[in-house]
């Protein structure tokens, strides 16, 4: 009974542990096809759909109504839901990749469809375009080119989407400022105007929260006719560290001026309701356009949109972004009838009223017409502002490499650097380089 | 003096419940704005109803009722197989005591997050994917590695001549473990039930990979359903259903807390 | 009420019953201690043994999940000991985390359940009270509370305003983040307080009645009869409290998510977002691999000192 100083104990410990190790073949990582589970038996008529999603009530409400409405026209199809939470999604759709046990039809986030389409997991789609299952004709291509992989169509957009400014028209006037256009100002006069407001504002008040995230800087690299990665995914697309110094020490100077929060206060943000423009204390905030309606409700007052700031003689740095796709699961057994849901949710419009532009601006011209009438303020600005970026929206980057995340986290870690003065914008550009570089080789 | 202390300390205790109370009363816009505040301006009370109403046909009956009843099996399987264990554990010698005593303990070293996949192939192979089984069948087998150490360490403190006057009396060994050690256990089993019953109920791993159907999913899965970093959150509803999540849990610990008495005195080892 | 012959139980055992007790290990015996440890054994060699060897293996590969395990020999454990900056950082944060919270945390426990373990009014709330905290442990509505708690126009910055001290962001400065998440931690003290509060139950009162007849007083009853006796529970406290610290996962994630600047980078945060967010499976196994040795060697060592200072009643107080 003395296992508090047994060396059985010790010795049991250290078996495991190099048994385990040296046991290195047959484990059970080769996983092999489980078919039957999930989608389950298709004998006779019935046949069984899953599809994924992630998302809030207000999405979970509206797509399940949809699907019920769609079952109720195919009797012979049943549609299985799974919703998640964002944090929790991938994880279990990685999980699902590795048991083979995909959902038919798969809620796509933009930043990960490269990966899951290079690895085969999701089906192009074009064949069901051919076949007249999925119907495109209403989509412009500038919509529909976000999901598309070395040419062939991996996901339909389920919202158009594209990075933009709120501000808050009241603050400007009480400032004394007049409002910036509404497509864009240069990156000069930009910060020009920003010191005149934090200068005009109370004291305590920042001009806008510290946008300088990754999705800007995505933006001035456009704008500079380049782009983060390279066409094959494995290294850095633009080779002249001045961008990234630049951008960063933009910003750096807005901090110092107090125009820009410091990093504890950006980072004590606890999430979009909670934006330093709800409390009044910046007259704008940086975001994703298709946030408006939620951020708008939060602050409890009228947001206006402006475009990202500009470079003289640049190239238009906005694109069209997806807020996310449909893709269909390369493995599904239904194909045909999963592209069919995906075709109605996309091209209804009886579906597209129920699901009121929650992903997002509908991607078919008719559908957003017909749902433009009835849309709330804050929905209008949106479409509004979609409709106006799209016309001056450069082509859309190929979707992120499958290495990408990690040079996501990268990016954030030297930014909060930067941001602490921990480096300066030329040691974190460097930094950045050496270690994206090397990072997006792979192993 | 005792009270005065007590009462001090415990306001920072239940601050979390009356912030979590607090804001699911609130309205939506208030929740991020006065957040100090511990008073609504307003009182929203529809947030409980809305939030009740779940997603789409599935209302948090359902995933309360899911909870409840996953929740309790496991509780019982983790007694059952806890107490059996651990009592082979701490009272019994056999061959390899130790080396198994040691891959016992290996076991609470390795996170969980390196296991998941195989553990699923593993599930999936044996179609349990989509059912309660991943989730309930474990604590039968084996429970909660944690628990048998407990009790292991509990039935370790209880002195050896009680086991030695009743095999003397003509007790078996499981009639030693019935009758002996069983009762005198009572405050570690309370732990137990109660550590289970929170941990249960909390799990998120677990249901978020094995449970498909929303109406099979359990109120921790749920409750992060009301929330998207990209789109509209839903915080009062949020916290509404946080709120009432809590009070299963705080009625368990209310009801077994008072099973935490002197287990020899009471039960007595003169028999 | 001292009766003699319920103290004589708990006295020093008769040596002859524990070298009978000896005697007995046969066939049968293994038999009836295999029939006891029968429902782990089974789960461990069906459910978890196979796991185990399986993420051992993928810790020699690389393995995104998505597609087949590659071999990789020793090439994960090369880089992480080698090339991995973020390692060492998760390492470090994660020993100064563990070494701070566990004994406080333990401390506190113990305190208060000592207090709790009278016999007072309203006792049942005040112990539900005190373990309100622990109930609440891993939502996500305690993530926002603890930001906002801490957080610029925190309350806490609201109390030292009236004392004239100037706050920061506590969560989101680098030099004070950590520390809040330690806080979190000791505050949600309850799991090891139940815990204690069972074994002084479990402690019987016929001790402390032979100890009044010598005439020892309470603090002298407590560091003499109390504490000895609820040693087995106190390392059992200790052994997983330790554990819990290493693997601790839940209160970086919901909070910091590891941030600012990796100052709250968790061994178990680093691990799942190389597992989940790199889809590098594979090198996340081999890093839990690592983990699993660091945390068994030093439970090693703590079973190791058990001897010295660990009381087991059944065992004649040796």
């Amino acid at each position: 009974m003395r296992f508090g100083q047994s060396k059985w104990f010790s010795l049991g410990a250290a078996v495991v542990l190099l048994g385990s190790l040296l046991a290195g073949c047959g484990s059970g990582s080769d996983s092999k096809a489980n078919e039957g589970s999930g989608s389950g038996g298709s004998d006779g008529q019935q046949i069984n759909l899953r599809i994924s999603w992630w998302g809030s009530q207000d999405r979970n409400d509206r797509t399940l109504k949809v699907i019920k409405m769609y079952e109720s026209q195919h009797p012979n199809i049943k549609i299985t839901p799974e919703f998640l939470s964002w944090d929790g999604y991938w994880q279990k759709l990685a999980t699902e990749a590795a048991g083979k046990n995909l959902p038919d039809i798969i809620q796509m986030d933009y930043a990960y469809i490269d990966q899951y389409a290079s690895k085969q997991l999701i089906a192009p789609l074009d064949p069901f375009i051919e076949a007249k299952v999925l119907d495109v004709s209403d989509i412009d291509a500038n919509y529909l080119d976000s999901g598309k992989i070395d040419g062939k169509l991996y996901g339909i957009n389920l919202g158009a989407n594209s990075i933009a400014i709120a501000y808050d028209p009241e603050m400007f006037k009480e400032a004394g400022v007049p409002e910036p256009p509404a497509d864009g100002m240069s990156w000069d006069d930009f910060a020009a105007m920003l010191k005149k407001l934090k200068d005009n504002l109370p004291k305590g008040t920042y001009a806008i929260n510290n946008m300088d995230d990754m999705s800007g800087f995505k933006h001035y690299l456009r704008e500079n006719g380049t782009w983060v990665y390279n066409d094959a995914g494995d290294g850095l697309g633009y080779t002249d560290d001045k961008y990234l110094t630049w951008y960063f020490d933009y910003f750096n100077k807005l901090r110092e001026a107090g125009v820009v929060p410091n990093e504890e206060t950006e980072l004590g943000v606890k999430g979009l309701e909670d934006s330093l423009i709800v409390h009044k204390k910046a007259a704008m905030q940086s975001f994703n356009s298709n946030q408006l309606v939620a951020l708008a409700s939060a602050a409890g007052r009228p947001l206006k949109l402006m475009m990202y700031p500009t470079l003289p003689g640049g190239k238009p740095g906005h694109f069209i972004k997806p807020s996310q796709f449909f893709s269909l699961y390369s493995g599904s057994k239904h194909q045909k009838e999963a592209v069919d849901f995906i075709n109605y949710f996309t091209n209804d419009l009886e579906a597209n009223k129920v699901l009121a532009a929650e992903r997002g601006v509908p991607v078919p011209t008719k559908i957003r017409e017909a749902l433009y009438p009835n849309l709330s303020p804050a929905e209008k600005t949106t479409f509004d502002y979609v409709e106006s970026v799209g016309k001056v929206a450069g082509p859309i980057n190929p979707p992120d490499p499958e290495l990408s995340p990690k040079v996501g986290d990268l990016f954030t870690q030297i930014q909060q650097a930067v941001n602490y003065g921990k480096t300066t914008p030329e040691q974190a550009a460097k930094q950045f380089r050496d270690q994206a570089s090397q990072d997006l080789k792979g192993q | 003096m005792f009270h005065a202390f007590t009462i001090l300390v415990g306001v920072l205790m239940i601050y979390p419940i009356l912030w979590t109370f607090a804001s699911s009363l609130k309205p939506e816009s208030e929740i991020f704005r006065n957040a100090e505040n511990l008073i609504p301006s307003s009182y929203h009370w529809e947030n409980y109803v809305n939030g009740w109403r779940g997603f789409g046909t599935t209302g948090f009956n359902i995933f309360f009722r899911n909870s409840f009843f996953l929740t309790i099996l496991v509780v019982a399987g983790t007694i059952f197989s806890s107490a059996l264990v651990s009592f082979g554990f701490a009272r019994r010698k056999f061959w390899l005591h130790g080396f198994l005593f040691g891959c016992m303990m290996i076991t609470l070293m390795l996170p969980a997050q390196v296991t998941l996949i195989p553990q699923y192939i593993l599930y999936q192979q044996l179609g349990w994917v989509n059912t309660y089984l991943p989730l309930i069948v474990p604590a039968f087998i084996g429970g909660n590695p944690f628990f048998i150490f407990l009790m292991v360490q509990f039935i370790r403190g209880l002195p050896r001549e009680l086991d030695e006057s009743a095999v003397i009396d003509g007790c078996s060994a499981f009639g030693v473990f019935l009758k002996i050690i069983l009762p005198l256990c009572l405050p570690a089993l309370v732990t137990v039930a109660i550590f289970t019953f929170y941990w249960t109920w909390n799990d998120f791993l677990g249901p978020l990979v094995y449970l498909n159907n929303p109406d099979m999913q359990t109120v921790s899965l749920a409750l992060r359903l009301f929330s998207d970093p990209s789109s509209v959150t839903q915080w009062g509803q949020m916290f509404a259903m946080s709120t009432l999540s809590l009070l299963p849990m705080l009625l368990v610990f209310l009801f077994f807390q008072r099973y935490l008495v002197e287990g020899i005195a009471t039960t007595g080892i003169k028999g | 009420m001292s009766n003699p012959a319920k103290t004589a139980v708990v006295r020093q055992p008769d040596p002859a019953v524990t070298a009978a007790g000896k005697r007995m290990t046969s066939l049968k015996s293994n038999l009836i201690g295999y029939a006891f440890i029968s429902p782990w054994l089974i789960g461990f060699l069906v459910f978890i043994i196979g796991p185990m060897i399986a993420s051992a293996y993928l810790s020699l590969t690389h393995y995104d999940m998505l597609t087949a395990a590659k071999w990789a020999g020793f090439g994960n454990y090369a880089k992480l000991f080698g090339e991995d900056d973020r390692f060492y950082t998760a390492l470090k944060v994660t020993f100064i985390f563990a070494v701070i919270s566990v004994p406080l945390k333990l401390a506190f426990a113990l305190i208060i359940a000592t207090m709790f373990n009278g016999k007072h009014r309203g006792i049942g709330i005040y112990r539900t009270v005190y373990y309100i905290p622990s109930i609440v442990g891993g939502s996500v509505a305690i993530a926002v509370m603890w930001k906002q708690l801490f957080g610029d126009e925190g309350a806490v910055n609201g109390i030292l305003q009236l004392f004239g001290v100037q706050g920061t962001n506590w969560v989101t400065n680098p030099d004070t983040a950590l520390s809040t998440l330690i806080l979190l931690v000791i505050w949600q003290f309850g799991s090891p307080m139940l815990i204690f509060l069972a074994g002084l139950k479990q402690i019987p009162g016929e001790i402390y009645e032979a100890a009044i007849v010598d005439g020892a007083n309470r603090f002298q009853k407590y560091a003499r009869i109390t504490l000895p006796l609820l040693t087995p529970v106190i390392f059992f406290n200790l052994v997983m409290q330790m554990i819990d610290a290493f693997m601790a996962f839940t209160q970086s994630f919901l909070v910091t998510a590891g941030g600012p600047l990796d100052r709250t980078l968790f061994y178990a945060v680093y691990l799942y977002q190389t597992a989940f967010g790199h889809f590098e499976m594979g090198y996340a196994s081999a890093m839990a691999w690592v983990l699993l040795f660091i945390v068994a060697a030093v439970t090693l060592l703590f079973f190791r000192s058990a001897s010295t200072w660990v009381h087991y009643e059944s065992e004649g107080g040796r």
